[in-house]
């Protein structure tokens, strides 16, 4: 492939981005250094997070919007507890390597390292939340600002999350580096935000917050 | 040779005893009239509806929500898990919703038998009864529920429902050969029903209306 057209694919690759990101005000930014410097930097210090949720889901065939509600807690390493409160009640855990559903009563555990399909959910649900993407080599990110917030669109590289999600749009606070929103784009057009409120950082969170014995 | 002729008479006796139990308990209604309501399972008002969904393929369960959205010219459904990923989604044509058309399928879902069987499981539920000189009209004793029995492309199709409200309480697809599906449908909110429970082979989705 000569110059001319790999800079073709190259424009054409990156011209739906472009617009997207102009489209919500946001521009590219040119010093990528210092953003993922600052991303780097606040995610070593985020050792807990905790905060409320509202997910928005968007079906091209619907024109409402699914809306879910919820709490969300994350402990370094890799504890998540992602708790749906309405309108159904459903709760993912992943705790020493293992990852747990309670649908309303219902409980089944999986082991992250056994089940593809659930590693790679898990990687999503921790890169996408804490911001821990630089560097990952699952995902190309490209990076865009707006008046008060950073965008990062990671662009997955793995096959099999390639087939599940187009990108994921993650955006932060300029001045705290907080990750605000996330936008799971699926391919075709459908896609899910995730906007995060009440926002508590290194809060103290106990290990049973991520079991469903003493933290249901 | 009569031991023979005995056993065998014996063996078609057996053979016929599971369609004999079927419709005990009905008989045929000779003049159904216009007070007969028409088999429904979503009312000619139906906009749309979510359902928590359970379906269980061969063992493995995933859950989620499914989404069915009547349109123009047929019904949308789509399946989306609690996180928000969208596992399939289907448009079923009017008059015809077994001839679906799969709009997506994730990737470890894309399977052709996979396919089939969820569209001719969800067909079903689209699908209206026939009424014309083939249809068989039974009645129970009590005249609370009406056996409808109709056929079409090798199959045969049954509809218990209520006689005034046209509620459809359990719907079968018989073919020979081929998979029999079985729904069960209960707490008709208005529209549509609250509760579907659909069996067909080794796959079952269970629906409950949010």
């Amino acid at each position: 492939m000569n110059h001319t057209k790999l800079n073709s694919l190259l424009l054409a690759c990156c011209f739906p981005l472009f617009l997207g990101a102009q489209e919500a005000g946001f521009q590219p930014i040119s010093d990528i250094s210092s953003v993922t410097r600052n991303l780097v930097k606040h995610a070593s210090a985020t050792n807990t997070l905790q905060s409320n949720f509202v997910q928005e889901k968007h079906l091209n065939m619907l024109e409402e919007v699914l809306t879910s509600h919820g709490q969300f807690f994350f402990k370094k390493e890799n504890n998540v507890r992602w708790q749906y409160l309405d309108p159904i009640k459903y709760t993912i855990l992943i705790h020493l390597g293992k990852f747990t559903i309670d649908n309303d009563g219902k409980v089944s555990e999986f082991n992250t390292d056994g089940n593809p399909m659930f590693r790679e959910i898990n990687k999503m649900i921790i890169t996408a939340i804490r911001g821990d993407f630089v560097g990952n080599a699952e995902f190309a990110p490209v990076y865009f600002e707006g008046k008060t917030q950073v965008m990062a669109r990671l662009v997955p590289i793995v096959a099999q999350v390639k087939s599940m999600i187009e990108s994921i749009d993650i955006y932060f606070d300029k001045v705290t580096m907080q990750v605000v929103k996330v936008v799971f784009i699926e391919p075709g057009g459908d896609f899910t935000s995730i906007r995060f409120e009440d926002i508590q950082v290194n809060k103290e969170i106990p290990d049973s917050r991520f079991e469903l014995a003493n933290g249901k | 040779m009569k031991i023979k002729l005995a056993h065998l008479i014996m063996l078609l006796g057996l053979a016929m005893l599971p369609f004999s139990c079927r419709f005990s308990g009905y008989t045929t209604m000779v003049n159904p009239g216009s007070k007969l309501s028409k088999a429904t399972v979503f009312s000619p008002d139906f906009l749309k509806a979510l359902y928590k969904t359970e379906l269980t393929l061969h063992g493995r369960t995933i859950t989620g929500i499914i989404v069915i959205k009547k349109v123009e010219n047929g019904y949308q459904m789509a399946m989306v898990s609690e996180v928000g990923l969208k596992y399939f989604e289907f448009f079923f044509p009017e008059g015809s919703p077994f001839n679906a058309q799969a709009k997506y399928v994730m990737a470890v879902l894309d399977r052709e038998p996979l396919k089939e069987a969820l569209i001719n499981s969800f067909g079903l539920l689209f699908r209206e009864a026939n009424y014309n000189s083939q249809t068989r009209l039974k009645i129970n004793e009590s005249e609370t529920k009406v056996l409808l029995i109709d056929r079409e492309k090798g199959s045969r199709f049954s509809y218990y429902y209520n006689p005034i409200s046209g509620e459809v309480g359990q719907l079968i697809q018989n073919r020979f050969p081929g998979t029999r599906t079985s729904i069960k449908l209960s707490n008709y909110k208005n529209d549509a029903p609250g509760s579907i429970l659909v069996y067909r082979g080794k796959i079952s989705i269970n629906l409950q209306r949010l």
